[in-house]
């Protein structure tokens, strides 16, 4: 797995630790075999056995146990998403999950649902150099999909990390499309807005977005990840920033949200 | 007096642990156990501070609404089709139980019940033979306490034929450590089929009847437990030297069968295996009308209460018509 930026620009590399949790499956369907039960399936060889439990979706969002009425309807096909630096003291990683329950008969089976998840773990000082260009690419291409009960154990659980090229985006071209943001979104001002209060009064907050901010998912980590570009190196809680879509419970810290199924009616009770 | 009791349930995945606890409460409310109406037992989610706070009364307010949090999250899975339970902890769900009606002395002067009931994956503690599955070390050590700490065990297995299951073996095993385990706090183990439903599929509306009959349970029990590798592990067990522990084997069905029309409850018309639902409601009122568990609450009820029923029976019963026929 490899993406290179555009000729001309400054790029930067960024390798992706792999973990995934769930079931094998196989078929045209990606059905999950009888005999298949719960764990670990790909664990690439840069991470140990110990990180399965760091790694472990409830850990990294913060719940006793996902549920899946946790997961917005708008997000059940795709799963939700997470990105944070990982919740382990003094962590250098930063992780990003996409989490989801589907039917172990398939995507478009009706059987029992089980819980599948992918994380990716890159290093924190990549996530704070890089947050747009991490967000839209995990964004577009963390899938938490099931690794096939035909592939060998021994290549599942020694997969080269994931490379990618980024671009190093100039702060002269971010603050001049979060200017453009300012004039001609409503969703700018209140970001920056609440990154400001969230430094300046250490609180615990969570700002959620729905359907009427943004179209898509990729619309909303496309503007956040424009707005913590724009942050200074020196904001102070950096490590306490989540980005989250399609998970209906509040992380801790400074919680940047997006539900596809929120409208402005209902954002009251939800945002409260 | 209140008991705290703790049941731990384990059985191979896909066995019906979780779907048997979610059916629970409805089993018990619905009376569709094999122990005499005049028992009448009550059964209420509670929180755990509420388990853990002395003299746990049942607040007014409960008796108006509906039960919250994990359980009620549980029995909406469970009216979804389930989900299957990970691996990446134990789940606990905590009850008030109560005897509000005839039973023996030594059963009624005991309760209150507090009951912790227990619930994992079951690959953590019954993974399918021969097979490496990775699972966290503190998860299993977790779920091995709580087993040695609880005071009563259910074995959930689904009726299938057991020497072709896939994970007699570690069952067997399983059963083994248990029974040598010598700081055991166990004092009752309760071995139930779930599935049971299954069996009279093909009997239409005269399932239910057959189904009632505790002579054919008996019989299914025979039958399925002919072959067994741990049957007399556990025997054994219900010696003083192997703890003393109360063996019960019993059957169940959380689909059960349908109110009024007494057939198996698994729709043929809908995908995958659904219940009978009313159409045009939603979540667990569309199954209410058409929705009776069967046995569900047995094992649970012998484990808090070591109180028998018509339904559950001892190696003695099992063993009598071996005797018979010798």
């Amino acid at each position: 797995m490899h993406r290179a930026a555009p000729q001309g620009d400054q790029t930067a590399e960024v390798s992706l630790e792999r973990l995934h949790y769930g079931k094998l499956a196989s078929g045209a369907t990606l059905s999950v075999p009888a005999a298949e039960g719960y764990g670990v399936t790909l664990r690439s060889q840069n991470l140990r056995s110990s990180d399965d439990r760091l790694l472990s979706p409830p850990r990294l969002m913060a719940l006793r146990r996902f549920e899946p009425d946790l997961v917005d309807p708008g997000a059940r096909r795709r799963g939700c998403f997470l990105a944070r630096v990982s919740p382990e003291p003094d962590s250098r990683r930063a992780i990003f999950l996409r989490a989801r329950f589907r039917p172990e008969d398939g995507d478009d089976g009706h059987g029992r649902l089980y819980q599948q998840s992918a994380v990716w773990s890159v290093a924190a000082a990549d996530w704070r150099r890089h947050p747009a260009a991490l967000l839209a690419m995990a964004g577009s291409e963390l899938e938490a999909l099931p690794d096939l009960a035909s592939e060998a154990e021994c290549v599942r659980f020694s997969a080269a990390p994931a490379r990618y090229v980024v671009r190093v985006l100039d702060p002269q071209d971010v603050w001049g499309a979060l200017e453009d943001a300012l004039d001609k979104t409503h969703w700018a001002a209140p970001t920056l807005e609440f990154l400001a209060r969230g430094a300046e009064t250490g609180d615990d907050a969570t700002l959620t977005y729905g359907a009427d901010d943004f179209a898509s998912e990729a619309a909303f980590l496309r503007a956040v990840g424009l707005a913590l570009q724009f942050l200074p190196a020196s904001y102070p809680r950096w490590r306490e920033i989540s980005v989250v879509s399609g998970l209906r419970h509040e992380s801790q810290g400074l919680c940047l949200r997006y539900l596809p199924s929120l409208r402005a009616a209902a954002r009251t009770s939800v945002a409260a | 007096m209140t008991e705290r009791l703790s049941i731990c349930l384990i059985g191979p995945k896909k066995g019906g642990k979780s779907s048997l606890l979610a059916s629970l409460v409805d089993c018990v409310a619905q009376s569709a156990f094999g122990y005499s109406p005049r028992l009448r037992p009550g059964l209420q989610p509670v929180t755990e501070a509420e388990f853990y706070a002395e003299g746990v009364e049942p607040k007014k307010a409960d008796l108006l609404s509906v039960e919250q949090g994990d359980y009620e999250r549980l029995r909406r899975d469970f009216a979804e089709g389930g989900v299957a339970t990970d691996t990446l902890d134990t789940y606990e769900y905590r009850f008030r139980l109560t005897v509000n009606g005839e039973a023996p002395p030594a059963v009624v002067l005991r309760g209150p019940w507090l009951l912790e009931i227990i619930d994992s994956a079951g690959e953590i503690a019954v993974p399918p033979d021969g097979a490496e599955v990775a699972i966290l070390n503190d998860v299993k050590a977790k779920l091995a306490k709580q087993m040695l700490d609880a005071e009563s065990v259910i074995i959930v297995l689904p009726l299938v034929r057991l020497e072709d299951s896939g994970w007699s073996g570690n069952l067997a095993r399983l059963i083994d450590r248990l029974a040598l385990a010598p700081e055991k706090k166990l004092k009752r183990l309760v071995v139930v089929f779930s599935q049971y439903e299954r069996l009279f599929a093909r009997l239409g509306p005269s399932a239910f009847t057959y189904a009632c009959d505790p002579a054919v349970a008996l019989h299914v029990l025979r039958k399925s437990l002919r072959t067994v590798q741990w049957l007399d592990r556990l025997r054994a067990m219900e010696t003083p030297d192997g703890g003393g522990v109360a063996v019960r084997f019993t059957v169940c069905s959380a689909y059960g069968f349908v109110k009024r029309f007494q057939n198996p409850n698994i729709d043929p018309h809908q995908p995958g295996e659904r219940r009978f639902r009313r159409a045009g409601l939603e979540g667990a009122r569309a199954y209410n009308e058409y929705w009776r568990p069967f046995l569900t609450a047995e094992p649970f009820l012998y484990a808090a209460l070591g109180h028998d029923s018509a339904f559950t029976f001892s190696y003695a019963q099992l063993d009598a018509r071996l005797e018979e026929s010798a």
